[in-house]
């Protein structure tokens, strides 16, 4: 099973928790609203009902209380199974009124504040049931045939407070039904809501999710494959545009090591080949001395030549995959192209090549850091290909000099008729001859292949230029070194 | 048979040179494309092995230009290329085998043999002319079932008046398909090697198998003769 965080899951998760939250939330907050103005309601009712009784209450000439209040006129507190209750009582607490729906109970209701003029509270009826009661105390009505007309307030019989009371099962269950409404929309919205939301981050991660598909299936040999399309987001762009700039580089690597691997296969396999003719044509007529004598010579001779390229290539291997620089000296570059002239003077006299120096460049002034051995090396192939690719009867120059950039330049110039600028970018690659059908079997190609790698593990610059006339320039471009010993 | 072979390694050229020669077959060898493609297109050769790396001129291109000149010897390419694709562009090119190195000199002769059967029409390595029968793959030829002692030289006169049994041969052919250099030949070479070769093949008492007709060539046939004997 993949364990890997997704982003679809994830953002479902997500999404599901606070639509959860969200729900559970505005549920409670609906029915706390629903639930405050139902009760506010419903005590409405129950207030309107006690200021009816309480303007019914008179005060007689006597100081008597009395209601003026009917049967008829409210049923509701009349004995039944759905009655009603009220009870009126004086300032003093005395029983003034009750409804004949109380019998011989009483509404046990003891306020907590009693010089408030209204209270509303839950209390259990006297029938056993849940119920709500109104309290509200205000001043009696003075009869008006006693008092003429005048006020009937603050009268010596003082305030009376009338409490209405009624079940509330009816609330209580409109409230449950309500809750459960608004639990059940609540759940199918969470459930209906997380439904839509895993729809609505599918569509939207829908081109995330078919570019990590193309991506799964994409192949070694697919690396040409055309991820940025038109209907591409323009967020997944700057991915997918990088991702063939990758695959462009990856492409070109793996196109630089099949073309290395083939070339060393052909390399290998022209003097395998040649071996091989020649040693079963000799075993086919091992009567004939002379023709076997003569095969022993080439296969040799095959055998050297293969075995100088398989040298050449573990050098290349070696060098190219060094894991630590060699050690820098301070190297005085000139005495070790003077020693490398003497050694190519021969070669040099044959072929009519002379050597000239462009400047006065004394022994002992131009040092650089590098290596000695592996410096001798790059000058003696850098030498001895101007010395064998020179025209005959021309000449090879030499400068060193120190450059703007504090750096030693060595140059080498030679006449090259024969190369081109395209040449030029292809010279250091493996293999290389201006001769496309490698026939020369004396040079492997891969000496400055080779001449470039030493450089680099130098921290020597390599550059090829084809200057006027065609004249090859060899520049090599080297640090100087601090004060440190000569080796 | 005549055999063109053009490869720029000067070790491999001899070798096959060496080889092929002592087998019998005639070869001429060019190390470059221009040079090969010059000899491909004035000479005539039963086979053409061709590099494909080549100097001057590459194979692929040498093959092109012979194929657009409507040139048909069959053509065996030679080559390191060993990848899929290079062989199917050589073979699509108009080669008609691709054979890459290194590779079995036995296996490659096994193929020229096989080129030369299919540039003549033949299946069986073996060709039957009444008592004689030349097996062009063991390179020997039987008389009553008795191997006949042959140079490699007479063998291969054999073997191309085989290809061509019941056909007469001319004297001008034999020379441009079995030797190097025809204008070098003493005049009567074809006529003495024809003549020792009758001495090997033919028994007492029974015709020549190969019958000279006068101003013609000469044919390998077991039919006997029509115009009187001819043999010289």
């Amino acid at each position: 099973m993949n364990k890997r965080p997704s982003i679809q899951r994830r953002l479902v998760v997500l999404a599901c928790g606070v639509l959860l939250v969200l729900g559970i939330t505005s549920g409670y907050v609906t029915y706390r609203v629903v639930r405050q103005n139902l009760t506010r309601t419903f005590d409405l009712g129950l207030r309107t009902k006690a200021r009816t009784l309480l303007s019914a209450v008179r005060i007689e000439a006597d100081g008597r209380l009395e209601l003026e209040y009917s049967d008829e006129s409210m049923p509701e507190f009349l004995p039944s199974p759905h009655a009603e209750y009220f009870e009126i009582r004086d300032s003093a607490g005395q029983l003034v009124e009750k409804s004949k729906s109380l019998g011989l109970r009483e509404l046990v209701t003891k306020p907590k504040h009693k010089h408030r003029n209204y209270a509303v509270k839950d209390i259990r009826l006297p029938d056993g049931r849940r119920g709500r009661a109104v309290r509200i105390c205000g001043w009696p009505t003075l009869d008006e045939d006693e008092t003429d007309g005048r006020p009937t307030s603050g009268t010596a019989a003082g305030r009376v407070c009338v409490v209405v009371a009624r079940e509330r099962e009816t609330l209580d269950q409109a409230l449950a039904m309500i809750a459960a409404s608004l639990a059940f929309g609540s759940l199918l919205v969470a459930v209906g809501g997380a439904a839509a939301l895993m729809l609505v981050v599918r569509l939207g991660l829908a081109p995330l999710l078919a570019l990590a598909q193309k991506m799964e299936k994409l192949g070694p040999d697919d690396l040409d494959y055309q991820l940025t399309t038109p209907t591409l987001p323009r967020e997944l762009v700057p991915i997918a545009e990088r991702l063939e700039q990758l695959f462009a580089r990856l492409r070109s690597a793996i196109e630089r090591e099949r073309r290395y691997t083939s070339d060393v296969a052909h390399e290998l396999r022209t003097p395998l080949a040649e071996l091989r003719t020649t040693l079963e044509v000799a075993a086919c007529w091992p009567e004939d001395l002379a023709l076997v004598k003569t095969s022993l010579e080439q296969a040799l001779g095959s055998v050297g030549e293969a075995q100088a390229l398989v040298d050449t290539l573990l050098e290349l291997a070696r060098k190219g995959d060094a894991a630590t620089p060699p050690p820098v000296h301070p190297v005085n570059c000139r005495k070790i192209i003077d020693e490398e002239l003497r050694k190519l003077a021969k070669v040099a006299e044959v072929r009519g090549i002379k050597f000239s120096w462009l400047d006065d460049c004394p022994s002992d002034q131009f040092k650089i850091l590098a290596n000695k051995d592996l410096f001798r090396g790059i000058i003696r192939n850098i030498l001895s290909n101007a010395v064998e690719y020179a025209p005959e009867e021309t000449e090879i120059q030499l400068k060193i000099f120190e450059a703007e950039n504090q750096k030693i330049w060595i140059e080498v110039r030679n006449q090259a008729p024969d190369l081109t600028a395209e040449d030029l970018e292809n010279m250091c690659q493996p293999f290389w001859r201006k001769d496309p059908a490698r026939s020369d079997r004396q040079h492997s190609g891969l000496g400055l292949t080779v001449t470039q790698a030493l450089c680099k593990i130098m921290g020597i610059h390599l550059f090829l230029e084809l200057a006027q006339d065609n004249v090859l320039v060899v520049r090599l471009e080297a640090s100087k070194p601090c004060d440190v010993e000569e080796h | 048979m005549k055999i063109l072979l053009i490869e720029d390694s000067r070790r491999l050229r001899e070798a096959l040179g060496h080889g092929l020669r002592r087998l019998g077959y005639t070869l001429v060898t060019a190390a470059d494309g221009e040079e090969g493609y010059r000899l491909a297109s004035t000479q005539s050769f039963d086979i053409i092995i061709l590099d494909l790396m080549l100097p001057k001129l590459d194979g692929l291109s040498v093959l092109r230009r012979l194929r657009a000149e409507k040139c048909d010897t069959n053509v065996l390419i030679l080559s390191a290329r060993d990848t899929v694709e290079q062989r199917i562009e050589g073979l699509r090119s108009g080669a008609d085998d691709y054979l890459v190195k290194p590779f079995s000199f036995e296996e490659l002769v096994a193929r020229l043999q096989a080129l030369t059967r299919r540039r003549f029409g033949t299946r069986s390595p073996r060709i039957v002319v009444g008592p004689l029968t030349v097996d062009t793959a063991g390179r020997v030829a039987y008389v009553d079932g008795e191997p006949a002692n042959l140079t490699a030289r007479e063998f291969a006169i054999l073997e191309y008046l085989a290809f061509h049994r019941d056909r007469v041969v001319s004297r001008a052919q034999l020379e441009e398909a079995l030797y190097e250099d025809r204008f070098a030949l003493a005049s009567n070479a074809v006529e003495s090697a024809i003549c020792l070769l009758r001495k090997k093949i033919d028994r007492p008492g029974r015709p020549s198998l190969i019958q000279t007709r006068r101003g013609l060539g000469y044919i390998l046939t077991e039919a006997a003769e029509m115009f009187g004997d001819t043999q010289e």
